[in-house]
């Protein structure tokens, strides 16, 4: 059998507290190949900190711990900071929540999508330029030239957005993973956003976690789907039986939905149940 | 009897950087805005709602045209008053940029409160995370001690804390589930139907723009190209390509 690309046993993120640790994400198993693979939830439900602790960035006071936590053939557990930071610049990538917050905020755009991929492959500085515009523009970005001049605080909430996508897409890693990668992009670039991954998917043989938010958005794309809930993951589904969902809180998420229907009433809401937090 | 816009634009152009730098990022905006309603704002990613946005909320000086809101014109290159702050509340599209990192969320809604001379500060911030489902667990953290979707509430519960007239909100929801969603446009809609507000909506949602908008404006590469009453929108009455582009794109991943 072949290898599984990422395998992920009893991982457990918590914080400190005056009255003790706080988990933040409670045992989280996943073990997936050249996939996509979706995570919905609620809102501090815990996505974002299992991605982080999945590439090693957590910070401190957080503590990471977990049975397994394998990359191919690579043992993750007790990396050196150099081992995460060598790791994430070529194995595994990650789309930060927070794109404009996480590029640097004093270098040009098109300078940063160069330095990744000058870290990957011995090209001439022409043809970086080239490729980096390339890549701004199959985000779908519709003047290349100026976002690859400007400073990250010079572009909207989707550019940056893109950008970052951008500068992962030169890095060509085995593990993606995105968090909410287009939630500030309008509906039609969303799609040409999401073909460009897919196609990644399929043609370099890449395997994606997709955080969002959006259920009926992550059950399109992806192939299984993680739901978490006060930091469990609670249900896992095939992506194409959306309707066999059991949990209340995914049942309940696609009942809360805006809709023509909805208009000048108010949405149903949760009243979420103590016993939803048994996975 | 007719009533008169409360925010009005006229003809805005707004600019980033000078002279040889300069880029325009609005062409020749027109909208009018009536008290009490939502005004829905949806577009291209970089089409200028931001931009626009904060024209609107007095914080971007560069521009040219005319604005009036709430009876007062807006003038370019001048900071407006602030009591015009308290009146005219923002939800920016980025949370984590407008929150002060070093500063607990206690302090960061204090601050506002303070500032517009409100008393009674303990009671409001404790109803205020309360009301966005934050409860007091979270009152003493700092933004980066909280979830995307938990700094994006943080922020809107700062702006309603004041009790604005007018609320400018970029993607107050893009960060959230759908359940949290539902309860943030819940928690809006109680409170137009408390007190008179009167509020810009930005959002490339268009469900949700149906549901909480009267009426939208479309913008693409920096123009308005189209204005329809969300009812046209639910219709899929619209006039321009690029609305309809929009409309059928949003139908295609609704649709599965
Ligand atoms: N430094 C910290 N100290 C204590 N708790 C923290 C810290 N950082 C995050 N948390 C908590 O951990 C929980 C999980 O956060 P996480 O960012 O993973 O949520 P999420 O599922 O990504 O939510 P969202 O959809 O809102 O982005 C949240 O409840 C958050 O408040
Ligand atoms: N500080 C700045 N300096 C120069 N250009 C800027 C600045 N801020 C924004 N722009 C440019 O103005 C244009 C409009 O940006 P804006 O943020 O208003 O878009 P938006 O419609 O809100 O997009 P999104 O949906 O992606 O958030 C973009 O082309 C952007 O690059
Ligand atoms: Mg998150
Ligand atoms: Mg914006």
């Amino acid at each position: 059998m072949m290898q599984p690309l990422l395998q992920v046993h009893g991982l457990t993120v918590t914080f400190p507290t005056p009255s003790g640790p706080v988990p933040v994400v409670r045992d989280f198993s996943l073990t997936m190949g050249r996939e996509k693979i979706g995570v919905v939830g609620e809102s501090g439900s815990g996505k974002s900190m299992t991605a982080r602790a999945i590439l090693g960035l957590v910070r401190p006071p957080g503590q990471v711990t977990a049975r397994t936590l394998q990359l191919e053939d690579m043992d993750l557990m007790g990396l050196s900071p150099r081992g995460w930071q060598a790791l994430r610049g070529k194995k595994a990538g990650m789309i930060l929540q927070d794109p404009k917050f996480s590029l640097n905020p004093i270098k040009r755009i098109g300078n940063q999508i160069e330095e990744t991929l000058r870290l990957h492959e011995p090209i001439r500085r022409g043809e970086r330029r080239e490729r980096a515009l390339a890549m701004l523009e199959a985000v779908g970005i519709d003047d290349p030239v100026r976002v690859y001049k400007s400073y990250p605080h010079e572009l909207s909430g989707g550019m940056g957005q893109r950008a970052m996508i951008a500068m992962m897409l030169v890095s060509s890693p085995n593990l993606l993973i995105a968090d909410e990668p287009t939630s500030a992009l309008d509906v039609v670039v969303r799609e040409q956003v999401l073909r460009l991954l897919d196609t990644l998917v399929t043609d370099r043989g890449l395997g994606l976690i997709l955080i969002s938010h959006d259920l009926p958005m992550v059950a399109r794309f992806c192939d299984r789907i993680l739901v978490m809930y006060r930091g469990r993951v609670v249900e896992t589904l095939d992506a194409r039986y959306l309707d066999a969902a059991t949990h209340p809180y995914t049942r309940g998420l696609l009942a809360c939905l805006p809709s023509p229907a909805t208009r000048g009433h108010m949405l149903p809401t949760l009243s979420r149940d103590p016993s939803w937090e048994a996975a | 009897m007719f009533h008169s816009p409360l925010i009005l634009v006229e003809a805005a152009d707004v600019f980033y950087g000078v002279s040889r730098n300069r880029f325009q990022a609005v062409f020749g905006a027109n909208l009018a805005v009536m008290p009490r309603e939502t005004f829905g704002l949806v577009g291209g990613s970089g089409s200028g709602k931001s931009t626009l946005l904060r024209v609107l909320a007095g914080l971007s000086p560069n521009w040219q045209g005319r604005i009036m809101i709430g009876g007062m014109n807006l003038e370019p290159g001048r900071s407006p008053p602030r009591a015009f702050h308290r009146r005219v509340q923002m939800v920016f599209q980025d949370p984590y940029a407008s929150l002060n990192p070093r500063h607990t969320i206690d302090r960061i809604i204090a601050d506002g409160l303070k500032l517009h001379g409100f008393t009674d500060l303990d009671r409001r911030i404790a109803a205020v995370l309360d009301q966005v489902g934050l409860g007091t667990r979270f009152r003493y953290r700092f933004p980066h001690e909280l979830s995307g979707g938990q700094r994006q509430r943080v922020a809107i519960a700062r702006a309603i804390a004041l009790e604005p007239e007018v609320l400018l909100l970029d993607e107050p929801t893009s960060a959230l589930d759908a359940s949290v969603q539902a309860e943030i446009l819940n928690l809006l809609a109680v409170i137009r139907q408390e007190r008179s507000v009167t509020s810009v909506f930005v959002s490339h949602d268009l469900a949700v723009i149906a549901h909480v908008c009267d009426r939208l404006a479309v913008m693409q590469r920096g123009r308005i190209v189209e204005q329809l009453s969300a009812d046209d929108l639910i219709m899929r009455k619209a006039g321009h390509p690029y609305t309809r582009e929009l409309i059928t794109a949003s139908g295609e991943s609704a649709a599965q």
